[in-house]
């Protein structure tokens, strides 16, 4: 890493932190509605007689196996 | 496979419902979401880069040791996702494997959602009504942990900024303190899998350290660079020739 050509680091961070921040944010949300959409088309619109019980025992199969994880490893 | 006139509840032509058009049209949204954030981070760094002392030129270097060491994580993604292919079609797995990339994560919130649905993936009563279920439960577990990025993220950023003001020589010290800690730590859960493990462990960290070392020594900074990729590549080839030696788990 050269060091002869610094200019203004706390602010060049700033900077590059904010636009990281709000575009991972921004696509973040659009990535995870475009990647509910296929599946909630699937069970509310394709007529595959699927029942919200049935949503509702596999979310909770699966929350019940990652839940600890989905809260630990995005902080780790 | 069954007759086209059974229904959603008796068809295991899952394929059919999997290979929709709109599921394609969905795989394709988050493809270009990656791509578009990828573009936009390495703009960011790009315009960063002079005012933290990086040049094009250390730039490029980092920007090629991230691919390189994200290849061998991606290996085992895509061998993962070939054996996904059958169970929930091609844009299904784009979808999940586009996003979560976690192989652990991805079979076996398959497995669990399928069982719940009173299925087998693959199995006799893997109906397309059982898939919809299946894919559905997965994806929402997926967006619990997008969620939960999101919602815990800015939690970091105050914490770090309230660090920042009273100690700035911490910030300097945890993320490298922290990244030794995670790799310690995902490197000793692997120890106590099998000696396969241990020795792909092994083989993996000194390859790396022999590259870190000559680099140093030789002034050679791509060595040090395509280190990641050889010593993800030994390690490859060390748990292989370990696991034929019989130091696995016998998973054939």
């Amino acid at each position: 890493m050269s060091t002869s050509t610094l200019g203004n680091p706390p602010r060049s961070m700033a900077q590059f932190t904010a636009t990281t921040t709000r575009a991972g944010r921004l696509t973040m949300i659009i990535g995870l509605m475009v990647s509910l959409s296929g599946p909630l088309y699937l069970v509310l619109f394709a007529d595959l007689g699927v029942t919200a019980s049935a949503l509702l025992t596999a979310f909770a199969a699966v929350a019940g196996t990652f839940f600890i994880i989905w809260l630990v490893e995005p902080v780790t | 496979m069954t007759s086209p006139a059974a229904s959603p509840e008796t068809s295991t032509d899952v394929l059919a419902v999997a290979n929709m058009p709109l599921l394609w049209v969905s795989a394709l949204g988050v493809f270009l979401v990656i791509i578009v954030q990828t573009a936009i981070y390495m703009k960011a760094a790009r315009r960063a880069g002079p005012g933290v002392g990086m040049d094009r030129h250390d730039l490029r270097v980092s920007f090629r040791s991230g691919a390189v060491a994200a290849l061998g994580p991606s290996v085992a993604v895509v061998i993962v996702a070939l054996s996904l292919l059958a169970l929930f079609g091609t844009p299904g797995v784009l979808v999940r494997i586009g996003l979560i990339g976690s192989v652990a994560y991805e079979t076996g919130a398959a497995s669990i959602a399928a069982g719940a649905a009173g299925a087998e993936l693959g199995g006799p009563g893997y109906t397309q009504t059982a898939f919809a279920v299946a894919f559905f439960a997965m994806s929402a577990g997926g967006a619990m942990w997008m969620l939960a990025t999101l919602l815990l993220t800015p939690v970091l950023q105050r914490s770090e900024k309230r660090i920042a003001r009273l100690n700035p020589l911490v910030l300097t010290v945890v993320p490298g303190a922290a990244l030794v800690a995670a790799f310690l730590s995902l490197g000793i859960a692997e120890v106590r899998i099998s000696a396969a493990h241990t020795t792909a462990l092994v083989v993996g960290g000194a390859s790396m350290g022999l590259a870190a070392y000559a680099a140093s020594r030789l002034s050679l900074p791509w060595i040090r660079e395509w280190g990641l990729g050889l010593s993800i590549l030994s390690g490859l080839a060390a748990a292989y020739v370990a696991d034929q030696a019989g130091l696995g788990l016998g998973i054939s």
